[in-house]
């Protein structure tokens, strides 16, 4: 059980890591000379940022190698995998968990929530992976189920406490957005208000009573971890939000652990 | 429980407290964030409480020597949904980027308006960088940029913010800046 929760973690992240590594490529020249360019970043006021190794890494020139990094994580988790070698996947963690931090620090913009939920995994899975003690493995993967009930609390409670939240004006608005909206859902739920403040509804209700998965029987635990899983889905389709989904779905086989030891 | 344990476990439970605190929304929780370099200390708040909820748009103008502008021309960040956007998005991290700095831009302003302070600062620079590499008119001299806000349910956009107007050569000035802060 242990092992093959390792394993569908590390397909996870490895999978988010591979396509966000790509996408770097994709758009190089943001991170050269672009909105997320090194020479300007680097002017923040901490000192770190203006030391030569950093310089010497971050350097414009050798960002494609800085992606490329990224993509050996993703390779070493996958080759980890399909060989099934616990090394390469422990390796594969602590270099994940490297590249996220090396991201982080070279600029603080343009990072998001699945930045900073895949650096945690990396580094919990990177101290599960390398550790014999049954003690610690336990507390890494409640540490990662309590951090994905933090998350869908927090992010229902403060949903709930706004007004245009629960009538559904936030859920036409943003999918009106050409940012992180769909034009013809957008203009679907204008239309429909009643639909988009019962989706509203939905979805504010299914994370902030997430918790319950903790307290109630199986199968209905199931039900709410499986309602949050497709919500990743939806949002990836919809807003185009595609490593959000890697990125959070990499927490569930320790959420699904830990409710396995507890019933 | 062996040492190690102990302060494994410690460090975990450390970690997870400080994460919960984060989650609140005061200046000292913002104190703690700014400190917190590698971000370990997330905001899980996802579009809450308040969501994006209208277009942020970027143009520039160039200027020629006899001080007559050209039209503004619109920097195109974001694309219609596709449907393979859920598993091939890069423009996502061209459009937050440019949310984030725009929001540090503006909160840079309510600190202070001074123009020397404004063009000093990381965001207003790497909006100018920007916008010096996009192509610009034959024979300008001058660019100038703007952002434009508009509300989901608005016909009209607002402007938001207005460049100074920079020399097309201002990579010079960016390079001294540089050299002053190295």
């Amino acid at each position: 059980m242990h092992n093959q929760v390792i394993f569908f973690t590390a397909c996870f992240i490895a999978s988010g890591l591979a396509v966000s590594s790509l996408e770097m490529l994709k758009v190089r020249s943001l991170f050269s000379g672009g909105l997320m360019n090194w020479e300007i970043s680097r002017m923040r006021s901490v000192s770190l940022f203006r030391s030569r190794l950093l310089n010497y890494i971050f350097h414009e020139t050798r960002f494609p190698y800085f992606a490329i990094f990224r993509l050996i994580a993703a390779i070493l988790l996958l080759t980890g995998i399909l060989s099934g070698t616990h090394i390469l996947i422990s390796l594969g963690f602590a270099w994940s968990f490297l590249s996220y931090i090396l991201f982080t620090l070279r600029t603080p913009y343009g990072l998001d929530g699945s930045d900073q939920a895949a650096l945690l995994v990396c580094l919990v899975y990177s101290i599960l992976c390398i550790s014999q003690s049954a003690n610690i493995r336990l507390a890494c993967h409640i540490f990662i189920a309590a951090q994905l009930t933090l998350v869908y609390f927090t992010s229902g409670w403060n949903k709930l406490k706004a007004k245009d939240w629960r009538n559904g004006n936030y859920m036409w608005k943003l999918f009106s957005t050409s940012f992180y909206g769909m034009e013809k859902l957008g203009a679907f739920l204008e239309k429909h208000k009643a639909f988009a403040s019962f989706s509203s509804l939905s979805i504010i209700l299914a994370e902030t009573f997430f918790f319950l998965y903790w307290l109630v029987p199986a199968p209905y635990c199931w039900f709410i971890l499986a309602a949050l899983g497709i919500f990743h889905l939806l949002t990836a389709i919809t807003m185009g939000l595609n490593t959000f989904l890697w990125a959070f779905l990499a927490m569930y086989p320790s959420a699904v652990y830990c409710r396995l030891l507890y019933s | 429980m062996t040492f190690t344990e102990i302060i494994t476990i410690s460090f975990l439970m450390v970690l997870f407290i400080f994460t919960v605190i984060s989650q609140f929304q005061n200046s000292w929780v913002d104190k703690i964030r700014q400190r917190d370099l590698f971000n370990f200390l997330p905001a899980w708040y996802f579009f809450a409480p308040r969501p994006v909820t209208y277009h942020l748009y970027l143009f520039y103008r160039d200027e020629y020597e006899d001080g007559s502008f050209t039209a503004w021309k619109r920097v195109l960040f974001s694309e219609k949904r596709k449907w393979w956007h859920f598993i091939w998005n890069p423009k996502k991290r061209l459009n937050k980027a440019f949310f984030d700095i725009f929001k540090d831009l503006m909160d840079h302003i309510k600190i202070s308006s001074e123009p020397e302070f404004l063009v000093g600062s990381i965001p207003y620079l790497l909006l100018l960088t920007f916008i010096n590499k996009m192509e610009h008119a034959p024979f300008a001299l001058r660019t100038q940029f703007a952002v434009f806000k508009q509300e989901a349910d608005a016909k009209d956009a607002e402007l938001l913010f207005l460049s100074f107007v920079h020399d097309l050569e201002e990579e010079e000035i960016i390079e001294n800046q540089l050299t002053i802060y190295a």
